[in-house]
């Protein structure tokens, strides 16, 4: 389910949340940080509900468990770089299971 | 209330971290803010917002200042998630909209969006919920105490010799301690497994916490004793109980010092016999108390509470890194024994959908549990393998009831052996295989069970419940929970005997094994072995050092034939003071 829009540099993409404990504390910790140096706007959204990856705040309350399907959308020069990393650490349960 | 004040009030917790004090309170005021709201005109707006903006800044550097200091991992984390939320720009544009939209107050603003916060819990799991609301509520308290120029006392200028008194401690407070000034600690809320707890027992500051409304009922300068030896906290005490306390103190100090002399000594009988002594224990960070006290090896993890801490089910990963790490702070010369999860209704934690059970402590738990989340058991089971590479792992299965559960477990570990192997990942091969014998049928057919494991360790507490059919817990029968009932000692011999004739350990874990008094008559009964609290090593092992071995035996035999308990404690009791004055005399009250 990857599709780009080549004239917004904007790219979404769809995850599952796979650890056990779903998106509590750390995982939302270590989005953060690896989203904080990124040049790009992005989002991860559930249903209507939209977090902005770059906030603790934002990401600790969209309340995702174990089985919710994501919508990580990026927007900006790093936005596949940054898609790529947020697929990776989803992928990797964050290192949790 | 100025009357009341005077009275002698005794308030019940839990024991944070043990130990006695006696001072004066400081009360840490970390109680609710009362939050001044109000609108703000056009012209402030600016100004509201600036002050937002210094708080956050005030909060960043308070929270670096503490992540300066020399902190656990554990604690660096926790703060290192309050920090994040001080560079949360998103956060901090919302105040500032809900300032410039709204015409309120930086205080209103805050508040505003922390209930906001708190609201969109309200869908969450219990456990998700109360974990991230406290987040909220600490990272909201700091922010709103910065803004309102309310003096977060860092807690290193305190006066000396006090004892802190509060709602509750965070991890921040905890990390600005100057442990030299504080005596000793009381909070509202906790159990022994809450950070503070933890975090005090590594600093060995005694402790009492989950007293609910200490903080509501004493105020600074009030004069109190916490006893961490009981659970609980004494409030305007009369001179006479100061008086007891300040005797149990210098006791209890001057017993320090005494029995730290013969901490290197070995524990060996007045004739020669040698006996093992043992730590239980829960967290890592008991292991410096236990090496204060001269154990080296653990005679029981608690592995359990790698999840209750967690308040949800550890991942290998996660259990992989506690158990290297407990057999690498040891030490390659040191045996670790491993207890598997023993978790019942009672204490599952709530992501596994306890059932709900009339009879927790007969019911799906300990071994049973595992046997039916097989998942959770093999996790375990290949992080336990996984770390046997790092030193001398001995791994230990809870509430063994027969023989054909033993080998559907022992099954179970060969299964994951193999795993591994396929997998090319290193365990050691001689791994020691046990299991505790608390149970009342496993005791009974001990000696077949002898036959298939490499040691047994008694869990006392357990075996007298179920022998006895007593709930500890229910004070109408408590008092009947005896560990002098003569049905548990035959138990207990009979366990010894079928060890030794199979040629196999056996140790004494659970309360009987620390309980003092109780020394000389298992050892009489053949024990060689025990497992303790930390804490409490050195004085079984004072004991131990005047105990002749033969005379432990004659005094055994004429104790397991007194039928009746009270007969036989007090014989125990009139024995033991008789024989071994120096100590009971100065005992008696930690009994």
């Amino acid at each position: 389910m990857e599709h780009f829009n080549f004239d917004s540099g904007a790219i979404s993409r769809e995850v599952i949340v796979q650890n056990r404990q779903g998106l509590h504390l750390r995982p939302a910790a270590q989005i953060v940080k690896a989203m904080a140096t990124m040049n790009c706007d992005i989002k991860i959204r559930k249903d209507n509900k939209v977090a902005n990856a770059k906030s603790i705040m934002s990401v600790t309350t969209l309340i995702a468990t174990k089985g919710t399907v994501l919508t990580i959308e990026a927007n900006g020069p790093d936005a596949a770089l940054a898609v790529a990393s947020l697929v990776q650490l989803f992928e990797q349960k964050f290192h949790e299971d | 209330m100025a009357d009341g004040k005077s009275i002698m009030r005794v308030f019940k917790g839990q024991i944070g971290s043990p130990g006695i004090a006696v001072g004066l309170a400081y009360l840490v005021d970390r109680g609710k803010l009362r939050v001044p709201m109000r609108m703000v005109m056009a012209e402030m707006v600016l100004l509201e917002k600036k002050r937002f903006s210094d708080a956050i800044q005030l909060s960043r550097e308070q929270l670096q200042s503490a992540l300066e200091r020399d902190l656990s991992e554990d604690h660096r984390q926790i703060l290192d998630a309050h920090l994040a939320w001080t560079v949360d720009q998103y956060m901090i544009d919302e105040v500032e909209k809900l300032i410039e939209n709204d015409y309120i107050n930086a205080e209103w603003a805050t508040k505003k969006l922390f209930d906001g916060l708190n609201a969109t819990l309200a869908s969450e799991a219990k456990r998700t919920r109360v974990e991230r609301s406290q987040l909220f509520d600490e990272v909201f308290h700091r922010i709103m105490s910065n803004l309102m120029g309310v003096q977060q006392e860092t807690l290193d200028t305190v006066p000396r010799n006090v004892i802190l008194v509060a709602h509750s401690l965070s991890p921040a407070d905890m990390a600005h301690f100057d442990r030299s000034r504080i005596i000793g600690m009381a909070t509202d809320i906790g159990g022994p497994t809450s950070h503070a707890s933890i975090l005090a027992r590594g600093m060995e500051l005694p402790g009492v916490v989950g007293l609910e409304h200490i903080a509501t009922e004493v105020q600074t300068g009030d004069l109190v004793i916490i006893d961490a030896l009981e659970g609980s906290v004494i409030v305007n005490p009369t001179l006479l109980v100061v008086d007891k306390f300040q005797q149990r103190l210098s006791l209890f100090e001057e017993q320090e010092t005494r029995l730290l002399e013969i901490r290197d000594m070995p524990a060996t009988t007045k004739d020669g016999k040698e006996i093992t002594i043992q730590a239980n224990m829960e967290f890592l960070d008991e292991i410096e108390v236990m090496k204060r006290h001269g154990v080296k090896d653990i005679g029981l993890f608690r592995s359990e509470f790698i999840f209750l801490l967690k308040g949800g089910v550890a991942t290998e990963e996660e259990q992989y890194e506690v158990y290297s790490k407990l057999l690498q702070s040891v030490g390659s010369n040191s045996v670790v024994t491993i207890r598997t999860l023993d978790l019942g209704s009672d204490k599952l934690v709530e992501e596994l959908n306890p059932p709900s059970e009339t009879n927790p402590a007969m019911g799906l738990r300990a071994i049973r549990f595992c046997l039916e989340r097989e998942d959770i058991f093999k996790d375990q089971l290949r992080a336990l393998l996984r770390a046997s590479v790092f030193g001398k792992l001995r791994i230990m299965f809870p509430m063994i009831s027969g023989l054909g559960e033993l080998r559907k477990v022992k099954y179970v570990l060969d299964e994951v052996r193999q795993e591994l192997e396929l997998e090319g990942i290193e365990f050691a091969d001689n791994i020691d295989v046990g299991i505790m014998i608390e149970v009342p049928s496993a005791a009974v057919i001990a000696d077949v069970l002898a036959e298939e494991v490499d040691f047994f360790s008694i869990g006392t507490n357990d075996l007298i419940q179920y022998t006895l059919a007593v709930d500890r817990s229910n004070e109408h029968v408590s008092h009947m929970f005896k560990s002098t009932h003569s049905a548990i000692l035959r138990l207990i011999k009979q366990t010894i005997e079928a060890a030794t004739a199979a040629g196999i350990d056996v140790s004494m874990c659970g309360e009987m094994g620390g309980d003092v008094q109780m020394t000389m008559l298992l050892i009489g009964l053949g024990v060689s072995s025990f497992s303790t609290n930390p804490a409490q090593a050195l004085h079984v092992k004072q004991l131990v050092r005047q105990i002749d071995s033969k005379s432990a035996v004659e005094f055994a035999n004429k104790a397991i034939n007194m039928n009746v308990c009270g007969e036989m404690s007090r014989f125990i009791k009139e024995e033991m003071s008789e024989r071994f004055p120096e100590i009971f005399e100065k005992f008696t009250w930690t009994i």
